[in-house]
């Protein structure tokens, strides 16, 4: 059973230049547990497309197309009220630069407790948002949000949890913020994380530190995933699918080994072949030729067929469809049996 | 962060200091002797009494054992007396301060509750009909004068309108007993209801007339400090985690605006505090500014030269304590 | 080695040929923007109107502004208010039905010539008291930023302590104690007005002085005066002017406020301020007298904010002081 199953999701963002198709009919299924991992360059989608998800997209965007099934509602046609009840709850977000994503004049452990707050986790049920207005009720509250907010602070590996909670986002390095934004998206026990590059703003080291956290707490928590990333080492190391992105459109999906070993589409070819590699061997990296297009009005026909070395009249003839290949490897390009 | 606070308040005292060598001897500059004044010029005064009244006022000692004498007084609060009136100086100031708190805080008053929530509005939704004509309105209040603002209302709503009071305070006879001088307040504590509505309708075009153009200026300075606030990631967080919208607004955003803004207003205190003057003249208020405009008419110098001191010791004061509220709101500072 | 002294000068005099040639196409460039922003187009158009009033006065003005004829004219309604008892004193006066546009005041002085002369007080006002608190700011502030020291810490002690008063009760303060009158009150404006220059030229100094083309200057033996004034204030120069711009408004109502208090520009001189506070006396049946000089100092104060936001815009979006 599918947790989340997105289908032709489209989101275009109405700019006085023109109509920018930011994310292009998009399809994407995740189960329970599963990893998956979003790859492509900046500017291809791929956080409009998480954004979407949430229906969190800023203004001039508008989600005009598709079906986002969670648990078998579709997140798009339901009243905003359900849908706040979802965000944080059922679906958590992980955001890309910690320092700017935490609020500079809160102390961490009450962003943390935020969450806790919203959604009315009292006493470990989770239960509807009960006012309570007794104090003694209340104080016995925020112990028991403090605990919890301690507790969270402990699994994700933050050193002195008693010192971190009174403090101020600025106190703390980047790893730890991202420590925090990971014990936010935790806090309510979701079903879904969408991490969007949360180890870009990191030094490698913490990166690797990080992704091990976010394993532990996957396996631990039996969450799913979807991590956004432009580093395909990371996706590959970390993700059990993969959805390669370009210019708003998901050009292959499959089992990471399979994408990696037997690329079938001529982009993610060219994002192989452009990694540079340690090896005895000097070799030339090929870097694919041309710039990202204008996203303002691109057709149903390939987008990369500008740059494709096997670019043929056929792909500008037809609409194209998605083929598998093989087992679960999916590829959106004509040429491809 | 006392010790943040401690350091703030060093600073400010060797500012009053020379604020009030300055004052004193900018006073000293004036032309003219200022016996000659106080007599006005009265051929019947003898020359014993004309010597008698230098020694009263020191003017018969050098220079800097006046500004001793006069520095030694102010440490026991005593700013001198006033030429003309022949009372102490303080006592005058005393007199006339409440009038001028209760303008000061309508203005303020009036100024913020209206700056705020526009200010607000108009980030949440830019460009809308709202936003504009606030904007407008906001840019014309920025460039009119105060006197002529104070004017026209006092054309539409009490000579033509005959809705509220032209001038004053309060009408003769309906003073509430004298708790604090604040006659708002002290009519509410009395329960007298008739002066409090007769006072409030006194109050309303002057604080009107003196909190416009601080309306205009925080609620331009909020809109853009929440305009920039509102594009930043942590408000996507807070939308992510579920909270309303208002909240998202309200606890996240605004907390974070308002510490540029408040360095704004304090800068504005100032503005307030000059403008008080024209106000108080406009509306015939009797408050400390009228009292500055009539005695330098009068060449009172020495009450010019206390209220003026007063005046600045208010901004420096006022100043320290919105640096400290600062602190307080900017985490960042604490360190 | 003379030849060589000389090769320099040479150089140099071209250098400043090319960056001279770039300054105007720079300018060219800033002036068609200026005119597509609609806001500042407008601002100047009115500006430049008033400024022209201002000057052709004599020109233009109706009657005589200082010519008063207290015992018929007095307080003559604006043309759209007139009864018939006003129009047969016109005609007993010979004057058309409509001359005297916007009425007359207390002592009989047509109001709109004495709009028309008291802008000529508030231009001049405001341009001297800017211009030359922009001069002595601007210098104080960069050599200070540049130098440091003690210099620095002197100014900026007195700007300081000037900046404890209000600017208000500071200009009033100096009026008392100078007297009234036109260059007391520039002096006045002027001494509190070169403040905010001061600071932010120093502050802009203190940031550009540490960029390499300073270096490059130094390296190639300019003189230290000609590298602070014209190295880099150029650089720095266009946020002056948006100040400059912005203040002038509130220099203008400054000297209004003052003038109002009757410690400005004192009458029978015509200057806005003093006349809405001549008109409060007969605020009960004349309105005009004191909303109409009032409204044309909004209409002129409005244009130059309107230019001074529309040059922010052009020149530096980051600078927002209100």
């Amino acid at each position: 059973m599918d947790l989340l199953r997105i289908t032709n999701l489209t989101t275009v963002f109405l700019t006085r230049r023109g109509v920018v198709r930011a994310v292009d009919h998009i399809n994407l299924r995740i189960k329970e547990g599963e990893v998956i991992g979003l790859v492509g360059e900046s500017g291809c989608g791929k956080s409009v497309s998480m954004l979407s998800i949430l229906r969190l997209v800023p203004y001039p965007g508008k989600i005009i197309d598709g079906e986002v099934i969670f648990n078998g509602e579709n997140l798009l046609k339901k009243p905003l009220t359900e849908m706040r009840k979802i965000r944080g709850k059922e679906i958590a977000m992980i955001f890309q630069d910690p320092m700017t994503t935490l609020n500079p004049v809160f102390r961490v452990g009450e962003q943390i407790r935020e969450s806790l707050r919203i959604h009315g986790i009292i006493n470990g049920n989770h239960g509807e948002k009960k006012r309570v207005f007794s104090w003694f009720a209340n104080k016995a509250r925020r112990e028991f949000e403090q605990q919890r907010v301690m507790k969270l602070i402990e699994e994700v590996e933050l050193p002195s949890p008693e010192e971190r909670y009174h403090q101020y986002p600025y106190e703390l390095s980047g790893g730890m913020q991202q420590r925090v934004l990971t014990a936010i998206a935790l806090s309510c026990e979701p079903k879904l994380i969408l991490a969007d590059e949360p180890t870009t703003a990191l030094d490698v080291t913490v990166q690797a530190q990080i992704l091990e956290l976010f394993n532990r707490v996957i396996k631990k928590h039996r969450t799913s995933m979807i991590l956004v990333t432009h580093n395909l080492g990371v996706a590959a190391e970390f993700c059990q699918r993969i959805g390669v992105m370009y210019a708003g459109r998901i050009v292959e999906t499959g089992p990471t080994n399979k994408v990696m070993e037997n690329p079938k589409h001529p982009y993610t070819c060219g994002l192989l072949r452009s990694i540079p590699k340690i090896s005895k061997k000097r070799v030339r990296i090929k870097p694919i030729p041309g710039n990202v297009p204008d996203l303002v009005e691109l057709s149903h026909k390939c987008a990369f067929y500008p740059r494709c070395e096997k670019a043929s009249p056929v792909c500008e003839e037809k609409e194209i469809e998605l083929k598998e290949v093989e087992e679960g490897h999916l590829v959106h390009c004509a040429l491809s049996k | 962060m006392t010790i943040k606070v401690l350091e703030r308040i060093l600073v400010v005292i060797p500012i009053m200091f020379g604020v009030t060598i300055c004052v004193f001897f900018l006073m000293r500059l004036t032309p003219g002797d200022p016996v000659d004044v106080m007599l006005g010029g009265a051929s019947y005064v003898t020359e014993e009494e004309e010597q008698a009244l230098r020694k009263e006022f020191h003017l018969d000692k050098p220079l800097h054992q006046q500004l001793l004498l006069f520095l030694s007084g102010l440490g026991k609060g005593d700013l001198g007396a006033s030429f003309v009136m022949r009372r102490p100086v303080t006592e005058m100031i005393a007199e006339r301060l409440p009038a001028t708190i209760e303008l000061a805080l309508g203005a303020l008053l009036f100024g913020l509750i209206v700056a705020i929530p526009t200010g607000i509005i108009c980030a949440v939704k830019q460009n809308s009909i709202i936003d504009r004509t606030s904007m407008a309105v906001a840019f014309l209040g920025i460039s009119m004068p105060g006197f002529w603002l104070g004017l026209v209302l006092i054309l539409i709503f009490s000579v033509w309108g005959h809705l509220l009071p032209v001038s004053g305070r309060i009408t003769y006879g309906l003073r509430p007993e004298h708790i604090t001088g604040l006659y708002v307040l002290d009519s509410l504590l009395t329960g007298n209801f008739a002066a409090l509505v007769n006072s409030l309708k006194h109050l309303i075009l002057p604080s009107i007339t003196l909190g416009a153009i601080l309306a205009a200026i925080v609620a331009r300075v909020l809109r853009s400090n929440m305009l920039e606030v509102l594009r930043a990631d942590y408000i996507s967080l807070a939308r992510s985690k579920g909270l309303r919208e208002t909240a998202v607004v309200i606890k996240h955003a605004l907390r974070n605006a308002l510490i540029p803004t408040v360095t704004i207003v304090g800068i504005q205190i100032g503005v307030l505090l000059g403008g008080n003057m024209i106000v108080e003249t406009v509306f015939a208020w009797p408050g400390l500014g009228r009292l500055v405009v009539t005695s330098i008419f009068a060449s009172d110098y020495p009450v010019v030269q206390g209220t003026v001191m007063v005046y600045a010791f208010t901004f420096v004061i006022a100043n320290l304590l919105v640096d400290i509220l600062y602190t307080f709101l900017n985490p960042k500072i604490t360190m | 080695m003379d030849e060589q002294v000389q090769e320099g000068m040479v150089m140099n005099v071209n250098l400043y040929k090319v960056k001279l040639k770039i300054w105007l196409m720079n300018f060219s460039s800033f002036l068609r923007d200026l005119m597509a922003h609609r806001a500042a187009f407008l601002g100047a158009v009115i500006v430049l109107i008033c400024i022209l009033a201002a000057v052709l006065a004599p020109r233009i003005a109706p009657h005589n502004p200082f010519q008063a004829d207290s015992l018929r004219l007095r307080l003559l309604p604006p043309f759209w208010a007139r009864g018939e008892n006003a129009f047969q004193i016109l005609a007993k006066l010979g004057k058309e039905k409509f001359s005297y546009l916007l009425g007359c005041d207390e002592l009989g002085r047509d109001l709109l010539s004495r709009i028309i002369y008291g802008a000529r007080a508030s231009l001049l006002v405001g341009v001297l008291a800017v211009g030359i608190s922009t001069f002595v700011g601007v210098s104080l502030g960069a050599i200070a930023g540049y130098y440091r020291g003690w210099f620095d810490n002197v100014f900026s002690r007195f700007a300081d302590l000037l900046l404890a008063f209000p600017y208000l009760i500071f200009a009033i303060f100096i009026m008392a104690v100078m007297g009234p009158g036109f260059s007391n009150l520039i002096f006045a404006l002027t001494l509190k007005g070169w403040v905010e220059f001061f600071r932010l030229v120093r502050g802009e100094m203190l940031s550009e002085k540490t960029k390499e083309y300073v270096d490059a200057a130094k390296v190639t033996g300019q003189s230290k005066f000609i590298i602070i004034f014209f190295e880099i204030l150029p650089n720095i120069i266009h946020t002056v002017i948006v100040l400059a711009t912005l203040r002038m408004g509130y220099m203008i109502i400054m000297e209004a406020s003052l003038s109002f208090l009757g410690l400005g520009i004192q009458p029978p001189t015509p200057a806005w301020g003093s006349m809405v506070n001549a008109g409060r006396a007969y605020m009960l049946n004349a309105w005009w007298v004191s909303t109409f000089p009032g409204l044309f100092m909004l209409v002129l104060v409005l244009s130059i904010n309107l230019l001074g936001e529309g040059l922010r815009d052009i020149l530096d979006p980051r600078l927002k002081i209100d």
